[in-house]
Formats: structure tokens, sequence, C-alpha cells
């Protein structure tokens, strides 16, 4: 059995290692920018020039280690450069991005780039003697340009800005080498393409010193990283968190079973009788009806005097000292959790009882359930000895899944009786876009819904002695 | 001080503030009332990142931190004048004429000969000098705040009293003397510095921007980085032990996701000056807040009288509880006006939209009357301009633009629009293309409110001739459209501060996002914010607006009401700062 639990403990490895890679994988898809979001304070937006906002922005990037590539390697279009990883700003990434697939050619991307770059501060050293109409225009025309990514509009504004400086001698003097440098780049730009380097795929290798082997190193000292949002260390975050969402998830699985198992036998043994179909209709009702609904019924009914049954509050389940036992956490909140175990239970119960009743029927039916009662051995000895250790084995299959498919439903919960769990947690880091939170979620997740089927198949192989664990 | 006097008047003369303001202060019967004490429980709409009011993002963090603190000046919410919090009176300025901080201006303050910090020591201008170090270390994780603080030279001390101290800002503007004393709360030294890292390093020094600068700044000083280790660390965000000012509150704890209990300081030195100085005003004896994110879950802990101020509900709910007697016992609700903009942002890039008989035939058909009334259930009126209406700033000249189908035919026919194809949709020659008049419009597809508003728009704008493309996408991804210029047409919104600064969005310095901008616009900006003359001020704004108002590259819809719940147990006056009341405000009533 030992020999058997190590195995099945060694295959997480894999899955683990492949869900990071989505988690990781995925982060690069998602829209917005963690450090445009992370780079304000309570008083609003960062203000100022351009200069103090961008080195603010890298100031950040390299703090939350955004400036480093994502994985050890990358397989990509031969076009893009080993250091690609570098232009860290999102947006501009994105820009040069766009352009580079329009022309393939990287050296003439960054050159152009460059070049617009030297305009940009050449427009800006300006003297007040030569500031006016036309450079305030060629001004805008800059800035529109770095954030062009089309080369057939760049061209259209390159051509503007020429003729705007043409209105302009003295302005045009002055800015002639840099616009001059602009047009240049922008020429071989267009010349100088490499489409076949698109198509040319490359593979790039960045050592150790990337952000997935810094976060998995970290893990692996049972350092999860720190949040982007609030620098808490994520692992005290998840500690926090992950209790609530255990204790109501732990007494919801039981009450579940507890109320599901001889509801389901009841029914099973009253097949087609009116109990049978009464209690069918009920379960039917409770899988059917949304938990969000229910959640906010709960919520309006048993926590405002509206209807005069207040008997719960919607705040105030609160933190406990540290070191506190589990029963002391359980005395002070049991009247807060009520509501959300009642909300996380009824759907599972309803699924569980309706799936005991069919295996005991099944079970019901078999030669041996027959031979017995011939035998003249008691219906409930019948029942509860012969029949139901046979139909439990599709509820031990399903607790294997009950368990990660409550843990989705925390998030739902948790929102609603506000309760600080893993769900409420997931769903505000993925919002902020706290990716070191998220990534422990999902691994967190990940490990328990895989320890929910590896105790289903300990169950399974203690309940049915013809499986080996072996 | 003649200048500060000079100023005031440009801040807001709020008119409903005469009204709105006024608490109701009629004794109540509280036997109806869950609860009676003098605390009061705050909803926030999400958990503070941390409550160092240094390294904070959030305006969560930024509530709680300002009660436990206190700035050098604040903005008195009811008035909206920037009035003595911390000092004793409004600085005295003297502009700097020669030397290396030539063209900016010397602020005196002197702090209230009471003020101390929680062990007894006086809380005097080192403290400020240290507040002002703290946030400029490249170290320190406040780079938002150091792009506002940028500006500030130098820190003097009186050694002589060092309650007295001068600030030294290159802003010479209104809006520098609102960034450097409405910057951060001060932070004790004595807690946040016992080591005494900063001290021998210089606002002077510190002032650094370039890259080059920074890192031998930190290189030659590496008792900075040891500071920002310290300050930047856990204890300094959460701990209550960690989180202290000289203002009214202590913070007691902080239960993550649950609550934030603040107590009020026996015997305040602050008490004692409420009468002849309101922004230390701190009525309630504790003050709780309790984050809820789930809008749902709110009004219930409401309806439950488990809180007692909450702001944002949406407006259906708004009017549900209006209706609910239980409810109207119990709370005051209220829809203040806030200091909120909501309008759609035109790219004028985009040839097309570079006419604009277009964005003026646009601002003519769109119904923002309708969108007030169905849309947000009439909280709302409608701006003119990004001033608000009830700004001295404001050109009153300036009217609504009606909703009027035939004016904005009428616009588009005179600028060379045309149905030449009978499609109901007008067309022009541009540059030698025939462009039909077809106008994508980006908005928050995730949102009820925007989708509705959307709807409205293009349905309105069809009858003129222009079809709007509805182009509904992820929220945070319409705010990267617009960084990125990658729009025709898309809602916005903005908060608005009382000093009314419109570089950011109009000058072609600023982001600019919609692109319009000429160097008379930038010169008028520019002569607006360095004007101390309040009559020239005003007739360059005047001007500014008129030229906003022409050009249409905003299209102003509306400015939001705050929608409020209050107990009944509390008189609270309303303000136009969100989140439309002042917590510290909060009067228990009398027992009928």
């Amino acid at each position: 059995m030992l020999q058997y639990i190590a195995r099945r403990l060694l295959l997480f490895v894999p899955t683990l290692i492949v869900i990071s890679f989505m988690a990781f994988g995925l982060r690069q898809l998602a829209p917005g920018d963690p450090v445009d979001t992370l780079n304000k304070s309570g008083k609003g937006e960062m203000t100022g020039d351009l200069a103090t906002i961008e080195r603010a922005y890298y100031e950040k990037a390299r703090l939350l280690q955004l400036d480093k590539p994502t994985f050890y390697f990358v397989i990509n279009a031969s076009a893009y450069p080993d250091t690609f990883f570098r232009v860290v700003q999102r947006a501009r990434r994105q820009t040069l991005d766009a352009i580079l697939q329009q022309s393939g050619n990287w050296a003439a991307v960054s050159h152009y780039f460059i070049s617009l770059q030297h305009l940009d501060q050449a427009v800006r050293n300006l003297p007040d003697s030569l500031r006016g109409e036309t450079s305030v225009q060629t001004q805008r025309n800059v800035q529109d340009l770095q954030v062009t990514a089309q080369i057939p509009l760049i061209k259209k504004r390159v051509e503007l800005l020429k003729q705007r400086l043409a209105t302009n001698p003295k302005l045009a003097a002055s800015l002639k080498q840099a616009t001059a440098n602009l047009q240049q780049q922008f020429d071989l730009l267009q010349t100088q393409t490499q489409f076949w380097r698109l198509y040319l795929p490359s593979f790039k290798w960045y050592g150790l010193d990337n952000q997935y082997h810094h976060w998995v190193v970290g893990c692996l000292k049972g350092n999860l990283g720190i949040s982007y949002v609030d620098g808490q260390p994520v692992t005290d975050k998840i500690k926090a968190a992950l209790n609530w969402t255990l204790l109501i998830n732990v007494f919801s699985i039981f009450l579940a079973y507890l109320f599901a198992v001889p509801l389901g036998v009841y029914a099973a043994r009253r097949k087609d009788k009116w109990q049978d179909r009464v209690i069918g209709f009920f379960l039917f009702a409770l899988f059917a009806l949304p938990s969000f609904w229910v959640a906010i019924m709960l919520l309006v009914l048993f926590t405002t005097p509206e209807l005069g049954m207040q008997f719960f509050t919607v705040t105030g389940i609160s933190d406990l000292a540290e070191g506190a036992t589990f029963a002391e956490r359980l005395t002070a909140n049991i009247r807060h959790l009520i509501l959300p175990v009642i909300c996380l239970t009824y759907g599972s119960l309803a699924y569980i009882a309706r799936q005991m009743r069919g295996a005991m029927l099944q079970t019901l039916d078999q030669d041996f359930i027959r031979t017995a009662r011939a035998k003249g051995i008691p219906e409930r000895k019948v029942i509860w000895r012969h029949a139901f250790r046979n139909a439990l084995f599709p509820m031990i299959t399903l607790f294997g899944t009950i368990f990660p498919s409550m843990l989705a439903g925390s998030i739902l919960v948790e929102s609603v009786f506000n309760i600080p769990g893993m769900g409420k947690l997931a769903i505000g880091a993925i919002g902020q876009q706290d990716w070191p939170v998220v990534y422990a979620v999902l691994m967190i997740g990940a490990v328990l819904t895989m320890l929910g089927i590896l105790f289903s198949d300990l169950l399974y192989a203690w309940a049915d002695p013809r499986i080996s664990a072996t | 001080m003649k200048l500060i006097e000079k100023f005031s008047p440009l801040f807001f003369c709020v008119s409903f503030l005469f009204t709105a303001c006024v608490p109701d202060s009629k004794p109540e019967d509280f036997n109806r009332f869950a609860r009676k004490n003098n605390t009061a429980v705050v909803r926030l709409e999400g958990d503070p990142d941390r409550l160092n009011p240094i390294t904070t993002t959030t305006n969560y963090g930024r509530q709680v931190s300002d009660l436990v603190g206190l700035y050098l000046m604040s903005f008195d919410p009811y008035t909206l004048k920037f009035q003595p919090m911390l000092v004793n009176a409004v600085p005295k300025s003297a502009p700097i004429t020669s030397g290396l901080n030539k063209g900016g201006v010397a602020y005196s303050f002197e702090i209230h000969p009471e003020a101390v910090w929680d062990n007894g020591s006086p809380v005097t201008g080192n403290d400020f000098d240290f507040t002002i170090k703290t946030i400029l270390n490249p170290a320190v994780d406040a780079a938002a705040l150091r792009s506002f603080a940028v500006a500030i030279r130098d820190v003097k001390v009186d050694p002589k009293n060092p309650k007295k101290f001068t600030v030294i800002t290159a802003d010479p503007t209104i809006e520098g003397l609102y960034n450097l004393a409405n910057l951060s709360v001060v932070l004790p030294t004595y807690l946040y510095d016992p080591k005494q890292l900063l001290k021998d390093v210089s606002v002077v020094q510190l002032g650094v921007s370039d890259t080059t600068s920074i890192k031998n700044l930190l290189q030659n000083n590496p008792q900075l980085q040891q500071f920002a280790d310290v300050f930047n660390s856990n204890p300094y965000a959460r701990d209550p032990k960690f989180i202290k000012g000289c203002g009214a509150y202590q913070l007691i704890s902080w239960e993550t996701g649950q609550k934030i209990t603040l107590k009020k300081k026996k015997d305040w030195w602050g008490d004692k000056l409420a009468d002849r100085f309101p922004m230390l005003t701190a009525k309630p004896e504790g003050i709780v807040f309790k984050p809820i994110e789930n809008p749902a879950t709110a009004v219930a802990a409401l309806k439950g009288e488990e809180i007692d101020a909450m702001n944002k509900i949406a407006p259906e709910d708004f009017l549900e509880l209006k209706k609910d007697s239980f409810i109207t016992q119990r709370y005051e609700l209220s829809n203040p006006p806030s200091l909120t903009y909501y309008y759609l942002a035109v790219n004028t890039r985009v040839p097309k939209l570079a006419d604009k008989s277009v964005r003026q035939a646009l601002a003519h058909a769109i119904n923002v009357d309708e969108v007030i009334k169905e849309v947000y259930k009439g909280f709302g009126v409608r701006a003119v301009t990004q001033v608000p209406t009830t700004s001295e700033l404001f050109n009153r000249q300036l009217k609504p633009i009606p909703f009027d189908i035939a004016a904005a035919k009428k616009i588009l026919k005179d600028g060379g629009w045309k149905d030449t194809n009978n499609n109901g949709i007008v067309d022009k020659n541009i540059n030698g293309q025939q462009t039909e008049l077809s106008i994508a419009y980006t908005f928050n597809g995730g949102k009820e409110t925007s989708r509705t508003l959307a709807l409205l728009i293009k349905n309105n704008a069809r009858k003129a001739g222009i079809d709007i493309q509805l182009n509904g996408i992820e929220g945070r991804m319409t705010l990267e459209a617009l960084k990125k210029r990658e729009f025709e047409l898309v809602s916005a919104g903005m908060s608005l501060s009382p000093i009314w600064n419109p570089k950011q969005g109009w000058h072609t310095e600023g982001d600019n996002r919609t692109g319009f901008g000429n160097a008379s616009v930038d010169a008028t900006i520019d002569e607006m914010l360095n004007t101390i003359d309040r009559k020239k001020r005003m007739a360059l704004a005047y001007k500014l607006q008129e030229i906003m108002y022409d050009e249409q590259a905003e299209i102003s819809l509306f400015i939001p009401s705050e929608t409020i719940a209050i107990h009944r147990r509390f008189s609270a006056p309303k303000t136009v700062f969100v989140p439309g009341y002042i917590v510290t405000d909060f009067q228990l009533k009398r027992r009928k």
C-alpha cells in the first residue's frame, strides 16, 4: 500500500509541472499590465513627465522580476531577438512585435524605434525660440508614431511629419539630423524585410535566471513568493485563506454524505412508491437550484429583518489568535458558517443521494441479494450489510470529484458570504493580476484535487478487497 | 499668505453644499436601532493592500491611514478650500528670484504647538523632512508618490523652533502647494527610523531623477536601501505597532478581509483645536471599516444594520431601499454629486474624426438626458466640459449640447457629409476615398450600464446618419486601447480634483489620448496653471473651455451622483469628495 501511495504521489509531479506551465502561459495571454496597476498611490495614477513614469515602470518591473525571461527557453520565429524580453513595457513590446510581424528584420525595427526616440528627445529639447504650433504638432506626431504599429500608417505619419517641418525651415533645420535618421531607418525597415525569418523557427536558451525557475525553486523551498499587491508572503495569505475554505468544505462534504447516503438508500428501498417520488422531486429541485440564487436568497431571508428571520449576520467571521485550535476556531465562528455550508452542501447532497439511489437499485437487483433474501436474512441486514457495501463504490469515486467541485463552488459562496477563503482570494488575485497568488491558488487547488482522488482510490481499495493497491 | 488668499476663491463655490452639507440634527428614538454606540461602521468595497500611507497603492489603504495621520493641509470637504490641518495657518509664500531654485516658491509653515506623537514627543518640521526623504528615497516602494514629490527641492527646519519650517518647491503653481502639503500624512521619525538612517541624507541629495544619479545615490548611501528594506516590509504595512501617526485615531487591529478597527485616542491633542481648525474634527469614538466586495452582500449587511455608512449603492438598489420603510427609518439615503466625470473620448488622429463637424454632430446625436434617466436612474447631472458646473472656473456661458438629430444632420451636411448611396449612413470623400461615417465605439462589454449606454448611443446616432459599430471588450482592455491610441470612440471616466489641471488630457506634453492639441491650447494651459491672478486665471479657464466645447474631442456626458446610506443615529454632512461623507464628522444624535 505504501509503495502504491508513493508511486501515486510521484505521479503528482508531472501533473503539477504541466499545470504550472499552463499558469505561466496563460499569464502571457491575459490582458492588462500588473506594473501599471501597481504603480500608483492612494492618491491615484502617476503623474509627471514621461521619463519619470517610464523609469518608475522599470523600477517596479525589476522589483517584480518581470525584466527576466519567462522560461528556460523559447521557441519562436528567428526574427525575434533573444533579448526581446528586455522590452519590459507590455504595450511597447506589443507595438514592436506588431511591427516585426510586418518586417521580419529585428535590427531594422529596433533602429527605427531608437531613431524615433532620438527625434522625440530632440523635439523635447528644442529651445523656446523654436517652440510654436509646428513644434507642438511635431511632438504630437512623434508621440503617435511611438504607439503606431501598422507600417502603412507609420508611412502616412512620417510623411505628415515631414510636411509639417517643411512649413517651418528653422525648426526643420534644428531637427534635420534626427528626422533624416528616422526617415533612413524607416526606409530600411521597409526595404530590408526578412519575412523568411518569421517562418524559420529558432530555439533560444535563457538558462536558469528566468521567472519560472525562480518561482519553482522558491516553491520547492516552501516559498511561494511575495504578493504583487500587498507585499505579503503568498504562503501566509494562502494559509489564512485555506483555513476557511477547508473548514466549510470539510463540513459540507461530511454533511452531504451524512444525509445523502441514507436518503438514497431509503429512496431505493421505496422505489416507485410515493416516498421515492417525493424524495426524487425534492432532490431534482435542489440540484436544479442555481447556487448564486440560493446564496442570495439565504442572505436576504436570514441576515436581514425583512421577514423576521434575522438569525445570522453577514459579517463577523474573525481571525483568531495565532495557534488557535480547530475547535476554538469552529466554536467562535460556527454561526457565520451555517449559511455558507448549507449553500455548498445542498447541490452535492442532491447529486450524491441520486447516485446512491441508483447504485443501491443496481445492487439490489443482483443475484447475491436475491439469494440473501431467499435465505431469510432480515431485510435491514440485507440492505446494510450486503447491498450497502457494494453500492458504496460509486460513492467513493464521487468523493474524488466532489472535493474539487466544492472548491470551485467556494468562489461564489465566499464572495456572497464575505468569507476570506481561497475562492475570494483567487478572484481578487485574478482581478488585480497578482500572479504569484494566482499560481499558488492554482497549484494548491490542483494538489488538493489530486489528494482527493488519491484518497478516493485508497478508500476504494479498502472497500473492495478485489482491488489491489500495489 | 496673500498668495493663498488669492487662490482660495478659486476653489469650488458649491451651491449645493449650503443645503446638502447641513446635517439632520433632530433627536432620534434610539430604541429602534440595532446599535446605539458612537462607533461608526463603514463599508469598504475592497480590502486595503497596506495601511502604510507611503506604500499603499489603493484608495482603501489611504482612507484608513488618513485617519491615523495628518497632512499639513487638506481640502475642506464642504467649502473645498485648502485649509490648515497639522499646521496652524496657511503658509507664507515667497517667490524665489535667484539661485538654484529660481522660479520656485518657498512656503513657510508652523506646526500646531500642541501637536504631539503617541510617545508624547512634539511633531516637528523634522518629521515632515523625514516624510519627504522617505518618499524621495528611490529604494522605497513609492514610485507614484515620488512623481508628485520631485518638485520639492528642500525642507529647512528652523533650528530655534523646529515646529517652524520652510519648504522650497520648483512648482510655483497652486498645484505645487497642494502637492507638497497634501502629499502624505506626516510620519513619526522616532517610529519609522529608530536607527536614524535618513538623518544624514538631505532632500537636496535625494532630489535626483536620472537613472545614473539614482544608481550612484544608492551606491554611495547604502543606508537608503537598509532603511527601505525595513520600511517596505510587512510589519510597517500591517502591524498596529507600526501604523501610527499624530491623528485622532489609533489602529487597533486589521483582520484581513473582515474588518479594520480604529479607536479614538484618549485626550487627543487636536480636540482642543477642532473649533478653530475644523480639519481636526474627530467625532466618533471608534471607526470600523468592513470590506464587503459583493454589492448584494453589502446591501444585506445594510438591511441587517451591520454597517452604518455605505456608498456606491447600485441605482436600482438605491431606489428599492428608498421604498423600504425599515431602511428609511434607520438610514438617511442621499445622492450628492461627486467629483467624477464621464465622457466619450474621440480619437482625432482618425481622418474621419479629425473633422470637427463629425464630433459636433455626434455630440448632438447623443441623448445624455436619456442616458442619465435610463441607465443611471436619474443619478447624475449633465456635464458641459470637464470642469464641474459648480466650480467657479466653469464657463457658465456654455450650455449642455442639446440632443437634436436635425442639428446633427445639418452640421454633417454643412461639413460635406451626404448619404450618396442611400444606405442611411452619410459619407464623404476623404483623401480621395469615399468614406462612410462608421465609427467603432469601444466600451467595457462586461458592464451592464456600459452595454445599455452603447445601445442608446448607437440607436440615436443612426438617426443622424452615423453608424456606430459596437466593440465591447474587457474593462482593462479599454484602458489599453486608450493608451495605445487604438480606438475611434471610447467611453471613459475620470476623477476630478478641486484644482482643475487639464494638462494631462489636453496639452501635447500630456498623454493626450484624443490626439487633440495645438500650440495655442498648450500656451493657454501653461498660462492658466501659472497664473496667480484670480480673474485672469478664470478668463483663461473660460477660454480653454470654449475651445474644448467647440472641438468636442471629449464629448461630455455627465457627473454621476453618489448613492449613499448613513445610519440615522448619526448626523452626517455630505460632500462631493468620494465617498460622499466624511466619517470623522459623524455626530451621534441626541436621544429622544
